[in-house]
């Protein structure tokens, strides 16, 4: 797994859950700049649950191991921290938030990133003008960003969101929690376009799902299936069909029997 | 009664003997200038004002508010001061001072010419001082008191009568509107001994005359113990438009007891907006009559306070004829050991058929300790009526503060915003922009100094 680029995210025997309970049982990942890495696996498995460690969700607990980001203890930083850093986490249940407006939330958002990034903050109509273009490229409706964050939108349009403040915030290491599960075939074409025009050199993506379909569109470097709170087995893009063909019972009745 | 009244006002009731002297030395005095009947209703109202005393919380209106740190007070009546008494910064805590509008200061219940700016006088209407006006018409006056709702069973209220010094009288003609809004600006100014402020106001809005007023009630002093007891009758003919944005933001050692009275005739749009943010203790009282068909009106209020504040709203709309429609929003923000109190009471009479009313009030607690008592209350005797009502108390939804953190938001920013979200939901509802935008601004700086530690 090395491109002979620095390590962008290093997560070591990582054990974690939440109310007491533990869900990841030692996980390890090591991903590069550029990289893209899809992590599948059945539900329950801790999917979610990486995710959220990884973001920084407040009652999610670290029982052992740590996670390395650029180079910085991750899990010592609050998540607005994490994503000034340069983490964005696209949520599996993007939450409505009533009377906060999406064009004000994000501006303060992307002026957050950019004062931390040594940039000028952006007034309104510099805002606007950033964003235009990237609300079309998702066919979002005219009037997104006058409504209150992701109130009364639907599934799709909740997904679309994330990938659009993904695209406005421009992030090093994009987390996509199930991205795909809600969206019909013309959201998930859009969806997994605004991700793949995020690729880049400089840039990672770790991609959680369930199915294999996204895979589809957007073609992963690496493929990782996690089961019972361990990855069990890495590969190529050719192991996501081989999942979709066989399900996960081949390789969870394998740690059974290893144990 | 008029004898009894005599014997009673002699009597010395031991913790109303303040209010007696009060009225004594400097209500009385004031018999010649001041027409027979005027002076008749305000010795009735202190007899009234003794008979019944300051209710306690056995009183089922006050049942969650203790008043008894202020009738613990020993006050001091305001005098008169002229502009060149008062501090020359004396407005600069004053809300709305820089909106256009005709603006009338009481300072301590005072007009004060030299600080006020009528720029318009309707034709046939009246835009000023109550006292002024008494000497110029008396009939008209008799006749607006008349029809004023006071109620003298309201311990507040008979005080009040007994003894206010001045007051605002607008009376706006028939089919008039004015280019500009009308500004009460109530301040109370206050030192070392405690100063009672009784500002009475009176606002009549003719058929099919429109009216946008601010009132507002706001302090000098940052420490002073005040203690303002307002008054304010509305009435707003048929056809009418009127918009009252009251906004309270005393210091946090006063205490603001006030009532807005309002009757509403018939096809107008009345909207009431009330805004709270200061005072130890503060109460406003928001009675409505809603007498003429298919009125259309809004009743709404922001509360917010901290420390040991106490802030109750007592809301009670009366449905009298058919089709109205009043739609009540009020929400409350709590921290610390900050205590609300809201009081719902929506009465539809048994000829008010098709009446639409609906009531909302929402509470989001900060703190552990604060609370909030929230009593709704629907008596309904007509039939085909749409009523409904809804009270909820939350705490900030902590997904919502993970969602804003995760992109970027700092913890105490993105705390920031909710709770604001949840004062401009109601805020919404002002359809003056000068003002809404200025107590958005007041919300802002609230959450800033209370929130931006945390």
């Amino acid at each position: 797994m090395n491109n002979g680029k620095p390590i962008l995210l290093e997560i070591k025997n990582l054990h974690a859950g939440v109310e007491g309970k533990k869900i990841l049982k030692g996980l390890n990942l090591v991903i590069r700049p550029g990289e893209v890495h899809a992590i599948m696996g059945p539900n329950g498995s801790g999917k979610s649950t990486l995710s959220a460690v990884l973001a920084g969700k407040p009652e999610y607990e670290v029982f052992e191991g740590e996670v390395i980001y650029m180079g910085k203890n991750l899990l010592d930083m609050a998540p607005e921290d994490r994503a000034k850093e340069g983490i964005f986490l696209a949520f599996q249940y993007p939450v409505e938030i009533p009377g906060v407006n999406s064009a004000y939330f994000l501006k303060s958002a992307l002026n957050e990133v950019r004062k931390y990034r040594g940039l000028p903050e952006l007034d309104a109509i510099e805002f606007l003008n950033l964003v235009r273009e990237k609300m079309k490229s998702l066919e979002l409706p005219e009037d997104f960003l006058k409504r209150s964050v992701n109130e009364g939108f639907s599934g799709g349009e909740k997904k679309k969101n994330e990938i659009f403040q993904m695209i406005v915030l421009e992030p090093t290491l994009a987390i996509l929690d199930e991205t795909d599960s809600g969206l019909d075939i013309d959201a998930l074409r859009i969806v997994a376009d605004g991700i793949n025009r995020m690729r880049s050199p400089e840039r990672a993506q770790l991609v959680i799902t369930h199915y294999q379909r996204l895979l589809n569109y957007i073609v992963p470097d690496f493929v990782h299936v996690l089961t019972n709170g361990q990855i069990v087995k890495s590969g190529g893009k050719e192991l996501a069909l081989e999942l979709e063909e066989r399900g996960y019972d081949w390789l969870t009745n394998g740690i059974v029997s290893k144990a | 009664m008029m004898t009894n009244s005599a014997t009673i006002i002699q009597s010395t009731v031991k913790e109303f003997s303040q209010f007696i002297d009060f009225f004594k030395q400097y209500v009385e005095p004031n018999q010649p200038i001041q027409p027979q009947w005027l002076f008749n209703l305000r010795r009735r109202a202190l007899e009234q004002f003794i008979d019944s005393g300051f209710p306690d919380q056995n009183n089922e209106d006050w049942r969650f508010t203790n008043i008894s740190p202020i009738e613990k007070l020993r006050c001091k009546f305001p005098v008169k001061l002229t502009a060149n008494e008062l501090p020359s910064d004396i407005l600069s805590n004053l809300p709305f001072s820089k909106l256009k509008a005709n603006r009338l200061v009481f300072v301590n219940g005072y007009f004060i010419r030299e600080l006020s700016t009528i720029l318009e006088q309707p034709a046939n209407g009246y835009i000023g001082s109550l006292e002024d006006f008494i000497s110029k018409d008396s009939d008209v006056l008799k006749n607006i008191f008349e029809l004023s709702e006071i109620e003298l069973t309201d311990a507040f209220a008979a005080l009040n009568t007994a003894l206010f010094g001045d007051g605002a009288l607008i009376l706006i003609p028939r089919g008039s509107k004015l280019a500009n809004p009308i500004h009460i600006a109530n301040i109370v100014f206050g030192k070392e001994t405690v100063v009672i402020a009784n500002p009475h106001h009176i606002i009549r809005v003719c058929d099919k005359a429109a009216l946008t007023l601010y009132e507002t009630y706001s302090g000098y002093s940052h420490s002073a113990t005040t203690f303002t007891n307002a008054f304010t009758t509305i009435s707003a003919g048929e056809d009418s438009i009127v918009e009252h944005i009251r906004c309270q933001t005393e210091n946090q050692n006063s205490f603001n007891i006030g009532s807005t009275i309002s009757r509403i005739g018939a096809r107008s749009n009345f909207s009431s907006h009330s805004i709270a943010l200061g005072s130890k203790i503060a109460r406003h009282t928001i009675k409505a009559k809603l007498n003429g068909e298919g009125i259309e009106s809004i009743f709404s209020g922001v509360y917010i306070a901290s420390d040991s504040q106490l802030n109750d709203h007592h809301l009670v709309v009366e449905h009298l004829k058919p089709r109205c429609a009043s739609h009540e929003y009020f929400n409350g923000i709590l921290s610390d050991k900050a205590k609300g109190v809201f009081h719902g009471r929506i009465y539809v009479h048994p000829n008010a058929i098709k009446t639409d009313a609906k009531q909302t009030n929402k509470n989001l607690l900060l703190s552990e300790d604060a609370v909030i008592n929230s009593k709704p209350q629907l008596e309904i005797y007509a039939d085909d009526v749409k009523c409904t009502h809804g009270a909820t108390v939350g705490r900030l939804d902590q997904n919502a503060i993970f969602y804003l953190r995760s992109r970027a938001i700092p913890a105490h920013k993105a705390r920031q915003m909710l709770i604001y979200a949840f004062a401009s939901e109601i805020l919404e509802h002002i359809k003056d922009d000068g003002s809404r935008t200025e107590i958005e601004q007041m919300v802002n700086n609230w959450l800033q100094n209370h929130l931006a530690n945390i």
